[in-house]
């Protein structure tokens, strides 16, 4: 029976080549489609989930009513003597980037390998006791000063040592950074990090390092002592088996109690599987936030499988009508329903089975552009594994099931008679759940494309809003790192950067040359609170404001207007962290209390107490407001402090011979800082990279969108092509009465099209919904409401609708200029 | 043993009801050869619908041997017809996807017959039919006469009690009919019993007696032999 069955089954897949190329190519589209997808979502669901004591490793993280934040002092690191549940405590300090360099033996020929390094940290032993990072050679002995671990990437790059990593084992290498220059032997190399870790490190330092004040370059803020509060370390806890987390927690916050710390602290142990996406939405501890961007690539990646799997029910149920008949003559000699069943589903299996391998080849061969789309390197592997991924295989197998199931029913269930009359194409029920069935396709197709079409809009809006400044022309190469000992002259830092500045300037290309510690689209150098105006109250102080220390040119550089008074000068700097002079820009002056910008000029500000260690210093301007950082993020109320900032030099540059431009400013920053690497980059450019992620979503979205509306088309298509086929005969008679074509193709446009025009009805509310929720990110952004907003979406429908009109006419046309007479003759 | 008491059959749309058997009575004895006649919409295919139990009546008694299967539910009357009745088509209804061998072998399949007497069944009325050399063809490769001598090899191979042929010659030119008829006959003759719808007088004269229907009423049975009218 199974033989016969799965016999019949193969013949007719291969006899109805039509149909089952629609079919395929169909599935084949939803699971490539999907399977990119769950890799995705699982992706970003699985971080750091491999770790063999993921379950019990947590990273502590500090509220207040004001916010959160995920660093701790030094104590973190003596917390085993207080708690007994605790197994483990790994540390990391990331702000540790600057230049590396090997150190070759003195006596060696080989030359020194010199790169600039971001990701970096300094760590403790435990970091490698707690998580899961196998080693290729040697080892972790982070418990001794001055040893570091290196990932094989980083081993390749430094000592270009092969396959034996053994060889680097004892190697040197020195770290010039905020620290000075220190050096480094190299004890262990790790193999290549799983991309799914939010530790992304080429060089772990022995935090132990910095146990010796002579390590610290003065930077008594990351003493390892552990008196010290100042909160500098990104700190975890493993916690003993079989304990709760929350007793650890406990144990926290009482500490923080009885030390008298700030009451408005409280602690929190967050589950490290909960950082990269966050528990939830909305979940209040500091997290990547990118849990929204996994249920919506799960969602989108289940809906184009519904999608799919709605067109395989609709094409076989459509052309099921010699199908119907072969079951009916079954039926009448004997066949019980499931022995009917059985050839339909084995068919239908078949069907998804061929398709599911092409997609896995299909996914094969397309891995490469996909990650290259999200950035990431994914691979099959993640949508096997991980829950999401389990929950994905349920739901091919399950959709498999109904739709194969639903199909062997439609077709077990027909009535002999009917059948073998030929009548069953005419059934009226089966019809309506057929428009149903593409009403649902288009539904979830315009869904898509609102959304494409409402991030590339957002996209756009956050181009092409007025940031308040001028990007264009602006070029920002990287400050200089610590001086080297090696260095010309030995002079001070601040003496080299000021010959540079001026020495720019005098290059007639450049209008404008500034120093500052950050810039737009990179960050602020603190946040802080305690201002308030001289007759401002107590309560004042509590408000928070974003600090940027700058030279005086930097408003200038970067085009930003003063509404009243003007830039600083460098005297305004009175050294220890003292000013005279101080800008704001209007969001600052308003929460100071100040009702305009004219007022606020010369007005003075306290921060902190004045008798006690506290300042007070005068506006000298005020700053138009200006996007300092992009449109996802409202503009924050900024105090700039006047510096011999180094950390980045801006020069607005002339248009003309811009690469022999920009080549003489690299060969000047190597005259002055021959121990540097010269990185820079323009300033739009440094700009718009903080919609990267964004940009990918939208891509993301777009190819998805497309591979939707092919797949609904595909849908449509194969039931016009019923559609005609079933009305051969009222197409002759038409024709025999006189219809032209153009009315014959509007008879199958209209009733299509109505199905689309119903699903825009149905798609829309819920689209306008989702983009509007997309659109809550955002702090600037499009406004859905508006007549644009409308505008948007009729255009999305019409899209929709072209799109289908496409589709219907070319089946239609044909049949509008077959044969009238053989039209006529049909039955 | 077949018999009908006052069969009616009704179908209905929305706004019309049409009586397709109105009060039919009727007795097939076992080796009998019916054919049913009548003009187009009289009757005939509701008739052998019924009878072969594809279709129930709205009222009356249908006996099929020892059992009275007008109330019997589709599955009992599924369960019956495999074990008692070999259906002929006008339009062959052979399963494309499925060579004559299997074609022929399906109704065995779904009896729950053994691989080897299958085989040997299956062989054997191939051989009957003369259709052992195409065992392998599939049915479009087969003229219409060779189609319906398969049609007719899977009708008995489960060496039912009753075969239902519903106009077995209407897609056939007349040689090929003929020769339809003539299977028929010899089936007959070897105790089969055959009920068979037919538009074409010629091919009634086969039948040792024939219904005329009209209007869903039986109007008048003639026998080839006088003997047995009386």
């Amino acid at each position: 029976m199974f033989t016969t069955s799965l016999k019949t089954a193969f013949r007719s897949i291969l006899r109805r080549r039509f149909t089952t190329a629609s079919n395929i190519i169909g599935l084949v589209l939803g699971l490539t489609v999907f399977l990119f997808l769950m890799q995705f979502a699982s992706f970003h669901a699985s971080f750091d989930h491999f770790h063999v004591n993921a379950d019990r490793i947590f990273r502590i993280v500090a509220t207040t009513p004001n916010g959160s934040w995920n660093n701790v002092p030094p104590i973190l690191l003596w917390l085993k003597e207080i708690s007994t549940e605790i197994e483990a405590t790994p540390a990391l300090m990331t702000s540790a980037g600057g230049i590396a360099r090997t150190k070759p033996e003195s006596g060696s020929n080989a030359q020194v390998v010199i790169h600039k390094e971001i990701a970096v940290a300094y760590a403790n032993n435990d970091f490698f006791t707690t998580f899961s990072f196998p080693f290729l050679a040697g080892g972790a002995e982070l418990q001794k000063p001055n040893t570091v671990v290196i990932t094989s990437e980083t081993a390749q790059k430094y000592f270009a040592c092969g396959n034996n990593y053994a060889s680097t084992i004892g190697k040197r290498l020195t770290m010039t950074n905020q620290f000075g220059i220190t050096e480094f032997t190299v004890t262990g190399v790790l193999k290549p990090l799983p991309e799914e870790t939010m530790f992304r490190c080429t060089m772990l330092f022995s935090l132990q390092t910095l146990a010796n004040p002579a390590n610290l370059g003065g930077n008594s803020w990351a003493k390892l002592d552990r008196e010290n509060p100042s909160p500098f370390l990104e700190g975890f806890v493993m916690v003993k088996n079989g304990v709760n987390a929350s007793i650890v927690a406990a144990q926290l916050n009482e500490l923080q109690r009885k030390s008298g710390g700030d009451k408005a602290i409280s602690w929190h142990l967050q589950p490290i599987k909960h950082i990269h996406t966050g528990n939830g939405f909305g979940d209040p501890l500091p997290n990547g936030g990118l849990y929204k961007l996994v249920v919506i690539s799960a969602f989108i990646a289940f809906f184009v499988l519904v999608l799919a799997f709605i067109n395989y029910i609709n094409l076989s149920t459509a052309f099921g009508l010699s199908r119907a008949r072969e079951i009916g003559v079954r039926k009448t000699i004997g066949a019980s329903r499931s022995q009917l069943i059985l050839p339909v589903l084995l068919e239908c299996f078949m069907l998804i089975g061929i398709s599911f391998s092409i997609s896995l080849a299909t996914v094969e061969v397309l891995q490469k552009p996909f990650n290259t789309l999200v950035g990431a390197e994914l691979g099959l592997r993640y949508a096997m594994n991980f829950s999401l991924g389990l929950l994905g295989w349920i739901f091919i197998v399950l959709g498999t099931l109904l739709s194969g199931g639903y199909v062997a029913m439609v077709l077990s269930g027909v009535n002999p008679i009917v059948v073998l009359k030929g009548n069953f194409a005419h059934s009226k029920s089966g019809k309506r759940v057929r428009q149903g069935l593409v009403i649902a396709q288009f539904a979830i197709t315009i869904a898509f494309i609102i959304g494409t079409i409402v991030v590339f809009e957002q996209l756009n809006y956050m181009r092409n809003r007025d940031l308040g400044m001028n990007l264009d022309q602006v070029y920002i190469l990287d400050g200089v790192e610590l001086l080297d000992d090696e260095a010309p002259g030995g002079a001070d830092i601040a003496d080299r950067a000021l010959a540079f500045k001026n020495a720019l300037s005098q290059l007639s290309f450049i209008s404008s040359v500034s120093g500052s510690q950050n810039i737009p689209g990179g960050g602020y150098n603190f946040r802080t609170e305690g201002f308030k105006k001289l007759s401002g109250s107590i309560d004042d102080t509590k408000k928070g404001y974003s600090i940027l220390i700058t030279d005086e040119n930097f408003f200038q550089t970067f085009g930003m207007e003063f509404l009243a008074g003007k830039s600083y000068v460098q005297a305004d700097n009175l050294g220890n962290f003292k000013f005279r002079n101080v800008v704001v820009n209007e969001a600052a002056a308003l929460q100071l209390g100040f009702k305009s910008a004219q007022e606020a000029i010369g007005q003075y500000v306290e921060w902190g107490d004045v008798a006690d260690k506290g300042q007070k210093f005068q506006i000298a301007g005020v700053l138009k407001n200006y996007h300092h950082q992009s449109l996802k993020t409202r503009i924050e109320p900024i105090i700039f402090l006047p510096s011999m900032a180094t950390s980045y030099f801006s020069v607005k540059i002339a248009t003309s011979n811009l690469q022999s431009n920009i080549t003489s400013i690299a060969e000047l920053y190597k005259k002055f800082f021959p121990e540097n690497l010269y990185t820079a980059k323009f300033a739009d450019e440094m700009f718009q990279k903080q919609y990267e992620a964004d940009t990918r979503i939208g891509k993301v979205f777009g190819v998805f969108t497309v591979v939707a509306i092919c797949i609904a088309c595909l849908g449509l298509f194969g039931l016009v092509a019923y559609s005609v086929e079933m009305r051969t005969k009222e197409i002759g008679v038409r024709k025999v009465l006189g219809a032209s074509d153009g009315s014959i193709v509007g008879l199958f446009a209209k009733e299509f099209l109505l199905l689309v025009g119903v699903s825009s009805l149905i798609s829309m509310p819920f689209a306008w919904y989702l983009m509007s929720t997309w659109l809550m990110d955002f702090a600037y952004h499009l406004e859905l409401r508006s007549g644009y907003g409308v505008l948007l979406f009729a255009l999305s429908g019409l899209f929709a609708m072209s799109v289908a009109f496409v589709a219907i006419v070319g089946r239609a046309l044909q049949a509008a200029r077959g044969n009238v007479i053989s039209a006529i003759r049909s039955e | 043993m077949i018999s009908l008491k006052n069969v009616q059959k009704y179908y209905r749309t929305d706004e019309v009801e049409t009586t397709a058997l109105n009060g039919v009575n009727m007795e097939i004895n076992n080796g009998e050869f019916v054919a049913i006649m009548g003009p187009s919409g009289c009757g005939k295919s509701t008739l052998l619908n019924i009878l072969g139990m594809l279709d129930n009546p709205d009222s009356g008694e249908y006996h099929f041997y020892e059992h009275e299967v007008a109330q019997y539910n589709e599955r009992q009357r599924a369960d019956l017809r495999k074990k008692s009745i070999g259906f002929v088509f006008q339009s062959f209804n052979l399963i494309d996807e499925l060579t004559v061998y299997e074609n022929v072998e399906l109704p065995l399949l779904y009896l729950g017959f053994d691989a080897n007497y299958r085989k040997t069944r299956v062989e054997e009325v191939l051989e009957q039919m003369q259709m052992m050399h195409r065992r392998n063809h599939f049915p479009q490769q087969l003229s219409g006469g060779q189609q319906q001598r398969v049609a007719v090899s899977r009708a008995i191979v489960g060496k039912p009690l009753v075969i239902f042929a519903d106009e077995p010659t209407g897609n056939l030119d007349s040689k090929n009919g003929q020769e339809v008829m003539h299977l028929l006959t010899d089936l007959n003759k070897t105790g089969s019993t055959i009920v068979m719808v037919t538009h074409t007088p010629e091919f009634a004269e086969y039948a040792s007696r024939t219904i005329h229907l009209f209007d869903g009423q039986v109007v008048t049975e003639n026998f080839k032999n006088p003997a047995k009218a009386a």
